[in-house]
């Protein structure tokens, strides 16, 4: 047995200890073949799949450098079912490729086995989609995307040595201090996750999806791969809101016009060598069987790189557009790469492998993400609604104990417990929300809030005007709000991970003073057993929780010191 | 039986027929002349053995069979005649294996020894020590070569076994009432348990058993986690040689056997050299050798096999088979190594854990992955399944914080203590209910004796009582103007299991492995000794008659002459052996001379020129239908048999040249 970090298990599962010697670079090394699928704060979690070898095959790692790397590291022998399994996996990567073909628009895929090509032959999925040719086939470039991920369904994943397209070109560079005269450039690990998205510019590199905790800055590794690249850019987010949001931080950032970035929402329809738009007005029709008439925005310019905000939220009729359009740099950028559908792999699939992930509370140690305290608190549920309760089904429960009143009253303690914090209570119900704002006094932000209403709420909350604001899940993604240092969460949405995690997120990004995330749970409730759940991801992430019970809190009282 | 070997030699010499007694001692000590003293010639014989150069010369001419024998017998001290073919029985037919027993009796290397009708096969003590430091040793026993012997991973550690209890706990329905697994639980099995095949899970669920770790109840498995307290408080090297006995002979957690597999199962896996693999037959044989037809009369095949599985010994591609030397590490004791246990209540075991608290890990996680590292999860099932046991949130965060090395996640400890709290909102309690009409209601509740039983009162005249007999509650009704009550109806009450104990062994010496490890230096005699050349000599120029002459250069052939001294004038040859052909008479007169002597036996051929023979140990001679028919057990399968004589195309007396085989 070595003293090295690295335990290989048999069902190709890695556990890094962070705590032994070497730990550091043996992440580096494992990282490029392996999925990083948690990291809580002793024992990190990594991955060797199919997909995350022939990923690494693409990139030109060998499988001789991934067995040589998992025994310079693993603490015991490597099993010999996995020293089979990457030697037999990564042998398949090459055995189709993908290359151009004679005509414009038409590519070539050849099968250097015949014994491939006999499978293949008979996979009528796939074939539906192929033209023979000679020992190989031929197929338009529409179903580039299509085949590749039947191609990966059947175990042979392409070998796609088309280049990208590159666009029309687009000039212009980061600046080195925001419009506001504030300095600014990119952290080490920003560039390491450009440098791993952009690859060299190989074939089989500048599309995937980089994963970075919230506040870590994924839109400056966007606008640096912009750069790069120097092309023109679609960039989808997931509302207005965040529309708005990039293209402040363009103009501010970069040297890029005005008349340069378009925006692409309900209320405004410009497309520019720059063009932002919502996942919302792409998948919007007239009615349910008819197409979807913004789809068109993919090929109303020539597009070189396409930015997809919070990927994880990537509508499933996009997948279809995406398939379509996989000759085109692709760029997925998100903190929580969990769907609740399940289709991540169509996410790794169609965007792109997913190039760099970086544990969160590393980020946090080296403190470019502020420090979370993480805090549960778990309050009664008041006797004149346990019957109510008893009686109701179970998402009558649920509601019940999420909107039970007693929050209200230790979300106030709280808050008069923080004075010289910027706070934001976030909710599920709109009832609840609308009750608490009046109780703190404080604005509410929700879906049917007027955009501009928004923005000057949120400018005023970050010019400190407003202390407290109150808000729905529409604050769940994308706000920009540096000072907010406390969240105050007081229902969700059942045991939703994601959720969790990006609502931490609002109070990640760097500042001067620790942040801290209340959680308010009904105890012995359905409420508290989803709480578990929703905390999963951030446990796995290294956070811990403490847990307070708030006895008798029926007989709490108002606050002494009331801020509002 | 003697317990001194040297006069257990000489009982031997002189419970041997005078006719045979005095052929060897002619043999040897050449002419014998009157008055004669038996035990004066066992002392001449002696001092003619105690020669070093008799001793060289008998050494120089032992061949391969020879050596095989004597390093068996040297091995196992007193070994049965029977239990010595057992072992080489593949390689060589029980005619050859008699022979070749005779041979070395006659050679004076070996000798028998009758006890409670068992024959027992000895080393002749002037010659012991020279055997065992020349001749015995593994090689001469089995066909064996040297070879560098990878180190391969033995699966079973102490996180092994904690995360199989676990899996008995949490999924006992996945098992037949065998122990073996079911197929619809094989694919959850092997989620668990990564590269372990489905075929050991039976021979490991019998060692649970075996070590009463778990138990049979209603046809399903049950852990038992305070046994495995128990078993957690042995030493290390204890535990690992009580679990892999237990794995190799399901019998060995019986009290009876426990000892005797423990010693056996010790042998086996510290008296195999390094560097060497032993030809697949041979292996058997070995295993033969370390006791298990003695201690445990169990199945070879299965003990083998198991041994294969545990690890201990691994097969090359040809078949051949090594020791692990990862196995003699897994013996060693280790460091042990702190679990992890995280924020996201996943635990972590190293391959060597702290014992402290790890007899709480099956019942309070659930096994998620047990390869290198043992990987389980802390939930609110498991958590009550843990309270359903008796546990408390305090004894698994203190269970916690023995077992890991880092402080425990501050929500942790918490969460467990809130689990609890909302475990115990809800008691079940078992007991009786008295209801009494309201009349009768006053005397219970001003009735101290009835009082005291009454755990609580539940409306008037409606009261819980907890468990209580019958007897008291009688008491109590009576003391309170009750009497002639109906009888209560009975209650089950659970028997309690008596709970087998792991004695702490404090004894850290373990017992002298059969062989040493090293295989000793053995330089086997090449070509023919010298000294045959100068015996011949000799003998030419003795110009003995030619009969005699004759005579000596067979004994010469047969090793029975060491030096010049035993070529003598006076020497007896031996009676005929064999009859063939139609010597009808001479073959009736070896029939009664192996008739009149006890266990004389006879080797006929099993066909008409065939080389193959069969071995026949004769009962009874009868005329039948104007033949002569032998009644005869075939040997060693016991078979009893009618054999016409005259068609016999040879038959022969079966004994060594000079000794009979009956020793």
């Amino acid at each position: 047995m070595k003293n090295t970090p690295l335990i290989v298990q048999s069902d190709g599962s890695l556990l890094l200890d962070v705590h032994a010697e070497g730990f550091e670079e043996a992440r580096a090394d494992i990282s490029p073949f392996a999925e990083l699928e948690k990291s809580p704060e002793h024992i990190h979690t990594y991955r060797i799949t199919s997909l995350s070898l022939w990923n690494a095959s693409s990139a030109g790692i060998t499988g001789e450098k991934v067995l040589h790397t998992l025994e310079e590291w693993s603490r015991y022998e490597v099993p010999d079912n996995i020293s089979f399994l990457v030697k037999e996996t990564m042998a398949r990567f090459g055995v189709v490729t993908l290359v151009p073909g004679e005509k414009a628009g038409v590519f070539q895929l050849k099968v250097a086995e015949a014994a491939v090509r006999k499978e293949l032959e008979h996979n009528r999925k796939l074939t539906a989609y192929l033209t023979p040719e000679g020992d190989g086939y031929t197929l338009p470039l529409i179903h580039r995307g299509t085949v590749k991920q039947l191609l990966l369904e059947a175990g042979y994943p392409a070998d796609d040595r088309i280049p990208l397209t590159t666009g029309d070109p687009l000039s212009f560079s980061l600046r080195e201090e925001t419009l506001q005269g504030e300095a600014f450039s990119l952290r080490d690990y920003q560039e390491d996750a450009v440098r791993a998205f952009i690859g060299g510019g190989r074939p089989g590199t500048g599309y995937g999806v980089l994963v970075l905790p919230c506040g870590a800055g994924k839109t400056l590794v966007g606008m640096k791969v912009m750069e790069q690249l120097s092309t023109h850019t679609l960039i989808l987010a997931t509302n207005v809101t965040a529309v708005h949001q990039w293209i402040d931080e363009l103009l501010s950032r970069t040297t890029l016009k005005e008349e340069e970035i378009g925006e692409y929402t309900g209320s405004k329809k410009e497309i520019r060598p720059v063009t932002i738009a919502t996942y919302q007005v792409l998948t919007w029709r007239p009615d349910r069987e008819g197409d979807f008439p913004h789809f068109k925005i993919f090929s109303e310019r020539n597009w070189g790189l396409i930015i997809y905000d919070e990927v994880h939220l990537l509508p499933a009729p996009v997948f279809r557009i995406t398939a379509e359009i996989q000759g085109i740099h692709r760029l997925g950028l998100t903190a929580t790469l969990i769907r609740e559908d399940g289709k991540e792999g169509d996410v790794f699939s169609l965007v792109g492998p997913k190039r760099f992930d970086v544990p969160w509370k590393e980020l946090e140690s080296k403190g470019w993400i502020a420090e979370a305290y993480c805090r549960e608190i778990r309050v009664s549920l008041p006797e004149k609604l346990k019957i109510a309760y008893a009686l109701a089904d179970k998402r009558g429960k649920f509601r019940l104990a999420s909107e039970n009143p007693l929050k209200n009253l230790i979300a106030k303690h709280i808050i008069a417990n923080r004075r010289e914090d910027s706070i934001l209570v976030i909710g599920q119900y709109l009832d609840q929300l609308k009750s608490i704002a009046q109780e703190l006094k404080a604005p509410l932000i929700t879906g049917s809030t007027p955009n501009a209403r928004r923005e000057e709420i949120y400018s005023q909350f970050r010019r400190g005007k407003v202390p407290v604001l109150v808000v729905s899940k529409v604050a769940n993604y994308s706000i920009d709000l540096p000072d907010a240092s406390v969240a105050i969460q007081i229902s969700g949405t059942f045991g939703s991970r994601q959720e969790e995690a990006q609502r931490l997120g609002r109070i990640l990004r760097p500042k001067e003073k620790n942040s801290w995330f209340y959680s308010l749970t009904t105890r012995f409730s359905e409420e508290e057993h989803y709480a578990m759940k929703r905390q999963q991801f951030l446990t796995e992430q290294g956070y811990k929780y403490h847990i307070d019970v708030w006895e008798d809190s029926e007989d709490l009282e108002e606050p002494a010191e009331n801020r509002f | 039986m003697v317990d001194d070997p040297d006069e257990a030699w000489k009982s031997s010499l002189l419970t041997l027929p005078d006719q045979v007694f005095f052929t060897l001692m002619r043999n040897y000590l050449g002419g014998i002349t009157t008055p004669f003293n038996k035990h004066d010639l066992i002392e001449k014989l002696t001092v003619f053995m105690r020669k070093e150069t008799i001793q060289e010369r008998i050494i120089s001419l032992l061949d391969e069979k020879d050596r095989l024998i004597i390093s068996l017998v040297c091995a196992l001290d007193s070994v049965s005649r029977e239990n010595l073919y057992r072992i080489t029985a593949h390689r060589f037919s029980y005619g050859s294996f008699l022979h070749l027993l005779a041979s070395l009796q006659e050679r004076l290397l070996l000798y028998t020894w009758g006890f409670q009708e068992t024959l027992y096969v000895r080393i002749n003590p002037l010659l012991k020590q020279i055997l065992e430091n020349r001749v015995a040793g593994f090689p001469s026993i089995f066909r064996c070569r040297t070879v560098v012997t990878p180190k391969s991973r033995v699966p079973w550690s102490e996180g092994f076994i904690t995360a199989l209890l676990a899996y008995v706990h949490w999924s006992p329905q996945a098992f037949e009432s065998d122990g073996s697994l079911k197929k619809r639980a094989q694919g959850s099995f092997e989620t668990v348990f990564p590269g372990m095949p489905g075929k050991t899970v039976k021979t490991l669920m019998e060692a649970l058993l075996s070590l009463h770790l778990v138990y049979r109840h209603n046809e399903r498995f049950h852990f038992r986690p305070e046994v495995y307290q128990d078993f957690l408080l042995l030493p290390e090297v204890r535990r690992k040689q009580l679990f892999g006995a237990a794995f190799v002979f399901p019998g060995a957690g019986n009290p009876d056997e426990r000892e005797a597999s423990r010693r056996v199962y010790h042998r086996l896996t510290t008296s195999f050299p390094d560097k060497t693999a032993v030809h697949p037959e041979d292996f058997k044989s070995y295993l033969l050798t370390c006791g298990l037809f003695e201690d445990l009369h169990r199945d070879m095949e299965e003990e083998g096999k198991n041994l294969f599985f545990l690890g201990a010994f691994q097969k090359g591609k040809d078949g051949w088979v090594s020791f692990n030397p990862g196995f003699r590490e897994w013996m060693g004791i280790f460091d042990q190594e702190a679990a992890v246990f995280q924020a996201n209540f996943d635990l972590l075991l190293p391959e060597h854990p702290r014992i402290q608290g790890l007899a709480f890990v099956p019942v309070l996680f659930h096994p998620v992955r047990c390869d290198r590292a043992a990987e389980f999860r802390l939930d609110q099932d498991s958590f009550v399944s843990f309270l359903d046991h008796g546990g408390t949130a305090e004894k698994a965060v203190a269970a916690l914080s023995e077992l890991t090395a880092h402080p425990l996640p501050p929500h942790g400890a918490t969460t467990l203590r809130l689990w609890e709290e909302k475990y115990r909102s809800l008691s079940f309690y078992s007991g009786r209910i008295v209801r009494v009409t309201t009349d009768l209601a006053p005397f219970l509740d001003h009735s101290p004796a009835f009082q005291a039983l009454v755990r609580e009162t539940l409306a008037p005249g409606l009261y819980f009582l907890g468990e209580v007999s019958e007897e008291s509650l009688r008491e109590a009704l009576k003391a309170a103007g009750i009497h002639h009550p109906p009888a209560p109806p009975s209650t089950v009450t659970l028997s309690s299991r008596q709970m087998p104990v792991f004695q702490v062994d404090t004894s850290s010496s373990p017992e002298n492995p059969l062989f040493e490890a090293a295989c000793p230096e053995i330089v086997p005699s090449r070509g023919r000794p010298p000294f045959l050349e100068d015996l011949k000599h000799s003998l030419q120029e003795k110009k003995l008659l030619q009969p005699l002459h004759k005579e000596y250069l067979h004994r010469i052939k047969r090793r029975l002459i060491l030096d010049e001294s035993q070529l003598s004038r006076d020497l007896d040859a031996p009676g005929q052996k064999e009859a063939r052909g139609l010597d009808f008479p001479g073959k009736l007169r070896l029939i009664q001379e192996a008739l009149n002597r006890t266990n004389t036996l006879l080797e006929i051929p099993l066909e008409a020129g065939s080389e193959e023979t069969m071995i026949l140990q004769p009962l009874t001679l009868k005329k039948q239908d104007n033949e002569e028919v032998l009644l005869a057990l075939i040997l060693p399968e016991g078979e009893e048999r009618e054999f016409p004589v005259k068609r016999f195309p040879r038959i022969r007396l079966l004994s060594g040249y000079l000794v009979p085989l009956n020793g």
